[in-house]
């Protein structure tokens, strides 16, 4: 059986065995031969060295394959030897999905398998948001000898769905993110939703109904009533999900993306429970859209979008992406007085523009920064200086920004709320 | 097997069992010098020696696992600045990435005077030419600004090894940190 | 629960355990022949000690050169051949099971639980070294007496050529 590649194990050991020759025969001593002939009994044992069909089934349970954030799942990984021959030596690695970390024991496991046998192992992962779906089982097949090697790999399919409810935090002080009036309407008719705004001079071709009459009586001026109408609000939260984005302080920490689409599935949630039609964008280069809308069937859609779209994974994309034409497709999309909630960590100066632009064409811009800066290294403190200025530059383009650190989002919130009302 | 190989399994075999027979007794009628079994063994010695040597010149064959593990690593933000900062103190300095570090610290200390300190952009300009930004002269000197370090102050950088592009780059970056702050070079505040 | 972010790719500690008291054994055995080629196995233990402490290959195979360059030693100042030959056995496994220990640690990490694995392995390299033991030493028993300087070659010469057969 040719199968496998040479691992060059026991390079040398021929010369070895020929030195233990010469020598015994130059001093004439037999147990040098012997030990020579010992040598060539290893070499023939490794000459023959061979791997047999390697046949392996992969079996996997999760103790909670729906897990919350945070929850600890248990992992069971069984190999079994399905072929006919034993494998003396079988070095065996999960494929444990890119985005969840092991709490406890290593993914892997050696053993040597009887046909028919099956070895065993336990580790456990940490729940994060998403649908994780487990990669191939690698394993590396060796002969005894250890002179032959292979590497094989084998599939079970199993996948992780961690879907966690959208919060219903009633008592976040969201009001300063969005305006409830978008704008002045005129209408013809009066009815629930329209508020008295103002009256103004009389112009020739305004509409008889809209004429103070009682203004006229008491004074015999023509003077024009304005209403003004007061409308849900569209918001759109665009979550800025870049590679650019995909930025953490340190090993242990959530990515920039995982805190920004948080911060973005509790704003959709709290703005909902407050009568606001939400929508839900993502801008990178895995595209998704959701069209502002409200209802319980809309909230449901949300909440699997959050927790299953591609875009919102917490690993960093891998595609072509073509900012500008993200932006315009954006820009086709959002109705045109509608606003936008932009969450991005502003590590980069391109996030700062879309903010600026978007504001440029008529939506009303709040944007929600992550802060995933630290001051570890020198090249980190630049980048805690860089991120400040942006965020002075977009205050003093008029856009409001809510920098959140590692205060919970509501504390942060309260925060910029009471600035904001000043 | 090859021809080769047929060759030498003959001669193995033939010499081990005409080894063996002499051993029990059977004369095959060969006479051999004492120097010329010196000599055989001394060449299959050596020969031996140089399959030995082959083995260091032989590469192990194996497979890498990877780290399925750690979860995937992002990285922190900034740290195309401490990878510039590495080539460009690399021993074949890499011209290009030191100029790519100053020019990045010089264009935030600018925004940070104009953003934080209130400054107008050719003010800014100009403080970076005179070095009057900061009260660092390390920091100075390294945006450009023909500021003396006194000596004392250079030979006590130097012995204590702060001397390096990475220690003078920390120290311009703490420095900007201060702009706008309490503790400001002294001097006109707004 | 400790996070086991990443393995540690470093020799596993019971193949550590086993490879240094077969080398432990050989040098034991190695004592019943000169004194020189005792102290000999003792720097070849140590050095095998520091080769798996530090998952270097190349310290590794030089603890396996000292082990052969003692047995050499042995062998050329007149041991008794079941001392050299017991000795030639113990370098050999004690040098794969090291190896082998190294192997795992970068394949698996010192955290997997590799018992089975590297007893199996170590097994089966004894078992081939004693049957290969065994069988050239019964081929001395059936020899008796003094060799004439033509066998000597001709067993040299035929050597050679097998192991030039043998070889991968």
């Amino acid at each position: 059986m040719s199968r496998g590649f040479d691992t060059e194990r026991w390079t040398g050991l021929d010369g070895l065995v020929l030195a233990a020759a010469g020598a015994g025969v130059f001093t004439r001593e037999a147990s040098l031969l012997l030990a020579a002939g010992l040598g060539v009994v290893v070499l023939g044992y490794v000459r023959v060295a061979a791997i047999p069909e390697v046949s392996l089934r992969v079996e996997r349970d999760l103790s909670d394959a729906t897990p919350d954030p945070d929850d600890e799942v248990e992992v069971t990984l069984r190999v079994t030897n399905e072929g006919s021959r034993t494998l003396f030596d079988i070095r065996v690695v999960d494929g444990v999905p890119p985005a969840l970390g092991v709490a406890d024991g290593p993914a892997r496991l050696g053993t040597a398998l009887r046909p028919g046998a099956t070895a065993t192992a336990t580790y456990t992962v940490t729940a994060v948001r998403g649908e994780h779906a487990w990669e191939e089982t690698v394993v590396v097949v060796r002969d005894p000898s250890g002179a032959v090697e292979s590497r094989e790999t084998v599939s079970a399919e199993t996948t992780l769905r961690c879907e966690p409810e959208l919060a219903a935090t009633a008592d976040l002080p969201l009001r300063g993110l969005t305006s409830k009036y978008a704008g002045r309407v005129e209408t013809d008719v009066p009815g629930s939703g329209l508020e008295f705004a103002s009256i103004r001079e009389y112009r020739h071709g305004d509409p008889i109904r809209r004429i103070d009459w009682n203004r006229r009586a008491r004074t015999g001026e023509l003077a024009t009533v304005e209403f003004r109408e007061e409308r849900a609000a569209a918001v759109v939260l665009v979550v800025d999900t870049r590679p650019e984005a995909h930025v953490a302080p340190d090993d242990e920490a959530e990515t920039a993306v995982e805190r920004s689409v948080d911060a973005a599935s509790v704003a959709f949630s709290a703005l909902l429970d407050s009568g606001d039609s939400v929508g839900v964008a993502a801008f990178g280069p895995d595209e998704c859209w959701l069209a502002p809308s409200s209802g319980a069937d809309h909230r449901a859609r949300a909440r699997r979008l959050f927790a299953t779209h591609p875009a919102f994974a917490p690993t960093p994309p891998d595609g072509a992406f073509f900012p500008s034409v993200a932006v315009r497709r954006l820009r086709r999309r959002l109705a045109s007085d509608a606003q936008v909630i932009f969450c991005s960590p502003l590590v980069d100066d391109y996030g700062v523009s879309v903010a600026r632009r978007l504001e440029a064409y008529g939506h009303a811009v709040t944007v929600v920064s992550p802060d995933p800066t630290t001051t570890a290294t020198i090249g980190a403190r630049l980048a805690r200086i860089e991120r400040d200025l942006r965020l002075r530059e977009l205050r003093r383009s008029g856009v409001r920004v809510l920098d959140w650190g590692d205060e919970p989002l509501g504390v942060a919130l309260a925060r910029a709320e009471a600035g904001w009302s000043r | 097997m090859t021809l080769a190989r047929r060759l030498f399994l003959l001669v193995g075999v033939v010499a081990t069992a005409a080894g063996f027979a002499v051993v029990a007794g059977v004369s095959l009628g060969l006479e051999l010098t004492d120097i010329f079994l010196g000599l055989v063994a001394a060449l299959a010695a050596l020969q031996g020696l140089r399959y030995v040597q082959r083995r260091r010149e032989t590469p192990m064959n194996t497979t890498v696992t990877g780290d399925p593990e750690a979860r995937v690593a992002v990285p922190i933000p900034g740290s195309d600045f401490d990878d510039d900062l590495v080539s460009a103190m690399g021993r074949h300095t890499h011209w290009a990435a030191r100029k790519r570090v100053v020019d990045r610290l010089e264009a935030r200390a600018t925004q940070a005077l104009v953003a934080r300190d209130g400054r107008a952009p050719e003010e800014a300009a100009a403080l970076l030419d005179t070095g009057g930004w900061t009260d660092d002269p390390v920091a100075a000197r390294f945006l450009g600004a023909s500021v003396s370090i006194p000596l004392r102050q250079r030979v006590r950088l130097f012995l204590s090894g702060q001397s390096s592009l990475t220690d003078r780059a920390g120290r311009t970056v703490a420095a900007i940190e201060r702009i706008g702050t309490d503790d400001g070079p002294a001097g006109e505040r707004r | 629960m400790v996070a086991v972010s990443e393995i540690t790719r470093k020799p596993t500690r019971t193949g550590t355990a086993m490879a240094l008291s077969v080398a432990g054994l050989t040098t034991f055995t190695l004592g019943f022949t000169t004194s020189t080629a005792a102290v000999g196995g003792l720097v070849a233990t140590v050095a095998l000690a520091a080769g798996l402490f530090r998952g270097s290959r190349r310290i590794v195979d030089a603890a396996g050169g000292l082990f052969f360059l003692s047995l050499l030693f042995a062998g050329a100042s007149g041991a008794g051949t079941e001392a050299l030959l017991l000795a030639a056995l113990g370098s050999i496994l004690a040098w794969d099971i090291a190896e082998n220990a190294r192997s795992v640690g970068e394949h698996l990490g010192r955290e997997t639980d590799t018992l089975r694995l590297e007893l199996v392995h170590a097994a089966a390299t004894l078992v081939v070294l004693a049957v290969g033991a065994a069988v050239v030493y019964g081929a001395d028993r059936a020899a008796a007496g003094g060799q004439p300087i033509t066998a000597v070659v001709l067993l040299l010469v035929g050597v050679v050529a097998l192991v030039t057969v043998v070889t991968r």
